[in-house]
Order: structure tokens, then C-alpha cells, then sequence
């Protein structure tokens, strides 16, 4: 706990990214080496009605990683090989395995999320997707998703609530400023991160891990409008 | 016979194509009286307002696109089937109506060509009747650090469709731009031409090789080249001919920028534009705006008397717009008297100074030596600045030979003339003020103003379609029009056939 705490206090300051002058979107996702960045083009999304979706089935969540570094956590997939898929690369050949994706019961118990993964968010194919529920107190220690060498803007991470006290933190890049009304960030998860719900609230969180095929000039887009209002 | 007509109107273009410097200044008419072909082919919008931030530029490309594509279906040459977000619905359309072709013009597409285009097409399809698509093959690889690698695509800005072979293919959607990771995508292996058109990434055709490759990118149009390959169909690139024919504005780059010269196409930021079709359009529209100001139309682009006759009685008075010979034609052809009065209008001072001049200088024979004497003190368009003579013959053809026209030319020059500086789109008063002062059989010669290309980039056609509305408001009904509206209708067919037709609203 004290390692967690020590964590989080030397990474819970927001740190501003300088932007480029010119737009560069492949440079933004590949070479920026920025922890986050913020799809403000998708702020005025119904997060909140996605939000009372997935409360109402949090008696159906499965425990997550609670044996390694995880505490309070909890999942609930969306779209997957079922209701609790776990990494794809953990089913077999990846390829049978994606041939096996599919909406799971929960994604027709929550229509408007389902609508925005079908109608809004640009891409062409969806992997998995999962709500990510984090009881009060509970917490995710300092871990890493991807190793320093995949160093890339990747996966969604989607905050349909935040309360105040809950923290996301990178190590050496500072808190990710998720808002508790609902907001999207694309991570990089190679940076060694934690979450730490010290609110009395439950948090959940939607990530989406997608691939754009031929929906490139949709996310083209959504990061371009997302970069000229972040830039201010 | 069809035949013979066909490629004599194909030669027909094609030595227009060698005299005419300045295409832009060709409205619909003079110089492709002769090239109704049949109306094989559709022209279909492709809206890609999705990727425009700007609404001006948005709203704007897509009128402006449309503009052209209007001249072509006035000349005869196709039919419009609106704006539509994919390919595919624009092909569907134009199947369902029967046609053999379509072209597909992207939003931001100026045909200043069109026409041509279409001939030049037709031609092509000719001599290759299976062929799939003729389009902007493209080699991605290497032409952009953000498609390195990617397979080759056809650019989205125009296609030219063999509706037949679309069909036997299965219909296929035209694929967007994509990225492929965990799915990527197998394609055919595929051929470059060792020619390219004007780019190591534009080669002259693209066609099958043994086996196939996975990819990780794929371009616009990436899945076409793919069924084409596999079914042995070459894929030919547009070739500078075709290409001179039109200019993509690329609506979606650089768009603020684009947004800022519309208008102000003297602005000096129109040199920062980056996109350098964009610089080079709104340079050659700056430049054609401002010597515009004072140009002098020697000749006419439209057609001397292909409206005929349209009064009972000789012409008591002409209102005539201040260019070429068109007044003598339609004076000859509805027949005037000794005391019929001439009345230019103008907005241009300079035109009015040269119609002045000629009339009280110019004996009627050989024009170009006139002309060439005269040459520097007017600004004749380029269109035939520097190929007088040739003009001059084809006019002097058109009048039933040289002592006939003189004969008309001395006939005309001895009636009364009066000058008159007038705007008729923002002041049309002045000229139905005129118009009413004088009584008998009137007639009307608006040439092509109210169509023209500078009033349509200028104007948004809902603003000019209100102008023109107060135009044909003061229009008197005994009055005897010729010329056209703002979307290139005749105008007696508007006002008195009641040919009532609007522009499209984007």
C-alpha cells in the first residue's frame, strides 16, 4: 500500500503535451511518445446512460486479476469470445479466435453502448471490449500491457464515471485527467500504470481494443477534431 | 454512319484542342456544337463532406462541382444522377437507369473539361470495350510516409466506370483507405507499367501477377485493383489528356487556408496554400479575375445561330452584350431594317471601346490583320490571341463566306449604336430601363453571363438564383430573348416556355 500510495503521489499531476503546429496522425499514434491522448471529439457521447448500462449489471461483473494486481477489480465483456474473455491470445490460434468475436449477451442488455460501439466509435472491426469496474477502495498496481519497444497510442479507455479520488497514473507522466461526466483517451499502455479508487463510488470504465480497417479516414477525423480542440 | 460521325466529332475536339489556349473561358457551345454523342454515360456527386472541416468550402466544392457537371448535361453529353456519400449508390443509380458508363466526380472535382472528358472516355472505351475503370491509378508506396507499403489504390477523385463490367465483377463497393492488423488483407499480386504518367506513383496501368500477398495497408479503391487483378482486366491510368481536362481541389486539405481565398482570391495567402492544385486553380482564377476587368471578346465560344429565329418581324432594336459577332448573326437571321438601333451594354468599358473602334475603323474584310495591328491596345482572351486568322476563317465560314459577311458588315456598321455601361446582375434596371425607352421588336442577347464561371465562384447559386429572379422580374413580355439563365437554360425557354429549373441545394 505504501508503494502504491508512494505511486501515486509522484504521478498525480496532469502534464500538458506541446502541439505540433501541423497535424500529423501518424505521428500522433506512433511516434509522440505521448502516455494519452484525449478524443475530446467525442465528449458530448451519452456517457452517462452507458454509465447506468453497465451499474445495472454489476452484480454480473467477473473479478479481475485479483490474484496478481488487482483489487475491487472487476470485468464484464461486451464483445469477446463470451462475457469474461480474458487476452485473445490466450484462446489458441489468434485467428480462430477472432473468427469467434462476437456481442455478447451484456452488449444487448445495454443498447445505447452498443449503439455507440456500432454507429460512432470509427473502426471497422472490434476485438474485445469490456466494461472495467473498480469497487471504492480498490485498486490496480503499477503494471505494464504492452513492453517498452510497442510504445504506441493504442487501446480506448473510456470513463463513464471518475469520481473524484479515483486516479489513473503513468509512471513519470502524470495522472490521465479522465472526467467523471464521461471522456475517451486513447493510451499507451507500455507505460507502467495504476489505478487507485480512493472514492466512495464505484468506478467503470469501457476499453475498446479495435482495429480501424477501412474506417481510417472516421478516425482519421475523430483525431484531427479531437487535436484542434485539445490544442485550444 | 454513326461511326463516321463520331470520330469526325472526336477530330473535331481534338484540333480544338491544339488552337484553344484558355479552356476556361469555353462555356457550352461554339466549339462543341457538333459533339452530341449518345447519352451513354451518367455523372454522379461523390460527397465527401465527411472529411471537409469547413462549411463554406464544404457547401461550395459541391456547387462548384456541380457547376461543370451542368455544362456537360446542357451540352447533351450525360445525365446527372445528384450527390451521394459512396460509390457504389452512384453505380447502382446508374444502372437502374440504363446506362452503359459513369463517371464518378468526387466533391471538389472541376470539369472545366468536362466535356472533352467524356469524348475522350467514349473513345477509350472504344477501343476497349471490357475494359473495368479507367482512374487515378496510384502506387502508394513510397508517395507518402503515412501509406508506406500500402497496396495500390485508385484515387477517389474521379472515376470512369464500364457499368457492364462492374456488373459481371459482382457489383463490388469502391473500399476506403485501411489499416489492417490482426485481419490483413490477401491480395493479388499485381504489375506496374515501367511508364508512368507524371509520378513514380503514377503508372500507365496496373494488371495481375502470379499469386497473392497479405497487406497491412490498403488504398481507395485497393479491393477494385484486387478483382481486376484477379480476373486478368488492366487497369489503365488517365493519361495528360484526360488529366488536362479537369483539377481536383483536394477540399480536404489545407482547408482553412481554402476557406480564407475563396473569396479573396487576391489574398496573398493564396501562396501559402500547400496543396499545390489549390495555389494553382486559385492563382489561374485570380489572374483570369483580374483581366477580366478590361478582356475583350473578339469571338464568340458560343453557337452564331443555333437558337434561330425567334421573331416574326425585322429587329427594330438589339440590347447586346459587347462580344464577338453574334448581334450581325442574329440580326441576319431574324432580318433588320436601315433604321434599327444597336444598344451594347457591358459592365466592361474596355469591350464597349472596342466595339466602337471597330465599327468606326474596320472595312470587314480579314479581321485578324485588324486584330494583330490593334494588339496591344486591347486585352483579347487567349483563347485566340495569337490564332486570329484561324478564327477569323472559321467566322467568315459561318456567314456564308467573306463577301457575304462584308455585305452584312457594312449593313450593320451604318445602323445607330449606342454604348452602355451596365451590370445585369446587380443592376438590371439600368438595362430594362433602356429596354422600355425604345419601342417596336425588341430583342435580347445575354450571352453567357448569368452562367459564367467567375459569377459561380463568386456567387453561391441561391444568392444568384434571387438575382436572376430580379432580372427576369423587369424582363417585358414582348421582349425576344436570347441567351441563358443562371444554371445554362435558354432563356426563352425559361421565360416564355416556362423551362422553370433550379441548381440543386447542397
Amino acid at each position: 500500500m505504501i508503494n502504491l500510495e508512494k505511486f501515486h503521489s509522484k504521478n498525480n499531476t496532469v502534464l500538458q503535451q506541446k502541439y505540433p503546429e501541423v497535424f500529423d496522425p501518424k505521428w500522433i499514434v506512433m511516434e509522440s511518445g505521448w502516455p494519452y491522448f484525449h478524443l475530446s471529439a467525442l465528449d458530448n457521447q451519452p456517457w452517462q446512460d452507458m454509465y447506468k448500462e453497465a451499474e445495472a449489471l454489476s452484480d454480473k461483473f467477473y473479478t479481475h486479476r485479483e490474484d496478481t494486481y488487482g483489487k475491487g477489480w472487476k470485468s464484464l465483456t461486451l464483445h469477446g469470445v463470451n462475457d469474461d474473455t480474458q487476452s485473445l491470445n490466450t484462446y489458441g490460434d489468434r485467428q480462430d479466435t477472432l473468427n469467434q468475436l462476437d456481442w455478447t449477451w451484456v452488449a444487448n442488455e445495454c443498447p445505447v453502448t452498443k449503439k455507440f460501439l456500432t454507429d460512432v466509435w470509427p473502426a471497422e472491426y472490434l476485438n474485445r471490449v469490456r466494461f472495467m469496474l473498480l469497487e471504492p477502495g480498490g485498486y490496480i498496481l503499477p503494471h505494464q500491457d504492452r513492453k517498452d519497444h510497442e510504445k504506441r497510442l493504442s487501446v480506448c479507455n473510456i470513463s463513464l464515471n471518475n469520481p473524484e479520488g479515483c486516479n489513473f497514473a503513468l509512471k513519470d507522466k502524470g495522472r490521465v485527467p479522465f472526467k467523471d461526466e464521461g471522456s475517451a483517451f486513447l493510451m499507451d499502455i507500455s507505460n507502467v500504470h495504476s489505478v487507485w479508487n480512493t472514492s466512495d463510488k464505484p468506478r467503470i470504465h469501457m476499453i475498446i481494443h479495435y482495429e480501424l480497417g477501412r474506417r481510417v479516414r472516421d478516425f482519421f477525423y475523430v483525431l484531427r477534431e479531437s487535436y484542434f480542440t485539445n490544442r485550444g | 454512319m454513326l461511326e463516321i460521325s463520331f470520330m469526325y466529332y472526336v477530330k473535331v475536339i481534338l484540333q480544338t484542342e491544339v488552337n484553344m489556349k484558355d479552356w476556361n473561358s469555353i462555356t457550352v457551345d461554339r466549339y462543341y456544337e457538333q459533339l452530341r454523342v449518345p447519352s451513354t454515360v451518367a455523372i454522379g456527386i461523390l460527397n465527401i463532406s465527411r472529411d471537409i472541416n469547413s462549411k463554406i468550402v464544404n457547401k461550395r466544392t459541391l456547387d462548384m462541382t456541380y457547376f461543370y457537371i451542368n455544362r456537360m448535361v446542357k451540352a447533351g453529353l450525360c445525365d446527372y444522377l445528384g450527390s451521394h456519400n459512396s460509390v457504389k449508390d452512384i453505380l447502382d443509380n446508374a444502372v437502374q437507369q440504363g446506362k452503359e458508363y459513369c463517371m464518378v466526380a468526387c466533391q471538389g472535382l472541376l470539369l472545366f473539361r468536362g466535356q472533352s472528358l467524356i469524348v475522350q472516355s467514349l473513345e477509350y472505351a472504344k477501343k476497349n470495350p471490357n475494359f473495368f475503370v479507367i482512374a487515378h491509378v496510384m502506387d502508394k508506396k513510397g508517395q507518402h510516409r503515412f501509406t508506406t507499403d500500402a497496396y495500390p489504390g485508385l484515387h477517389r477523385q474521379y472515376l470512369f466506370v464500364n457499368l457492364n463490367t462492374w456488373n459481371k465483377l459482382g457489383k463490388p463497393p469502391f473500399d476506403e483507405i485501411g489499416f489492417f492488423w490482426d485481419r490483413k488483407q490477401n491480395l493479388k499480386n499485381y504489375k506496374l507499367s515501367e511508364e508512368t504518367i507524371h509520378s513514380n506513383y503514377t503508372p500507365a496501368w496496373i494488371e495481375g501477377a502470379e499469386g497473392s500477398t497479405n497487406h497491412v495497408i490498403t488504398s481507395d479503391g485497393s479491393n477494385w485493383i484486387d478483382i481486376a487483378c484477379k480476373k486478368n482486366i488492366r487497369i489503365d491510368n488517365l493519361d495528360n489528356d484526360m488529366r488536362a481536362c479537369k483539377v481536383f481541389l483536394y477540399p480536404y486539405s489545407d482547408t482553412e487556408k481554402l476557406e480564407s481565398v475563396w473569396y479573396n482570391k487576391q489574398s496573398l495567402t493564396v501562396d501559402k496554400l500547400t496543396n499545390q492544385a489549390q495555389r494553382g486553380w486559385l492563382r489561374k482564377l485570380a489572374y483570369q479575375e483580374e483581366i477580366e476587368k478590361d478582356r475583350v471578346y473578339a469571338f464568340n465560344t458560343e453557337t452564331l445561330s443555333g437558337e434561330g429565329v425567334r421573331t416574326t418581324k425585322p429587329i427594330d432594336a438589339l440590347f447586346s452584350a459587347a462580344a464577338g459577332f453574334k448581334p450581325l448573326a442574329i440580326l441576319n437571321a431574324n432580318g433588320f431594317h436601315e433604321g434599327t438601333q444597336i444598344h451594347y451594354f457591358d459592365w466592361c468599358e474596355a469591350s464597349l471601346n472596342y466595339k466602337k473602334h471597330l465599327l468606326e475603323t474596320w472595312d470587314g474584310y480579314d479581321l485578324h490583320e485588324w486584330l494583330l495591328e490593334h494588339d496591344l491596345e486591347y486585352n483579347f482572351s487567349s483563347t485566340y490571341r495569337g490564332n486570329y486568322e484561324s478564327y477569323w476563317q472559321q467566322e467568315v465560314a459561318e456567314h456564308g463566306g467573306k463577301e457575304a459577311f462584308k455585305t452584312l458588315w457594312d449593313r450593320y456598321k451604318n445602323l445607330k449604336h449606342e454604348f452602355h455601361i451596365v451590370d445585369i446582375v446587380n443592376k438590371p434596371y439600368q438595362l430594362f430601363d433602356k429596354v422600355s425607352s425604345v419601342t417596336g421588336t425588341k430583342v435580347l442577347w445575354t450571352t453567357n453571363i448569368w452562367s459564367s464561371e467567375m459569377l459561380h465562384w463568386n456567387i453561391e447559386p441561391e444568392v444568384l438564383e434571387e438575382k436572376w429572379k430580379a432580372f427576369e422580374s423587369l424582363i417585358p413580355e414582348d421582349l425576344i430573348l436570347y441567351g441563358h439563365d443562371y444554371v445554362s437554360v435558354d432563356m426563352t425557354e425559361r421565360v416564355r416556355n416556362g423551362k422553370q429549373t433550379t441548381h440543386p441545394r447542397f
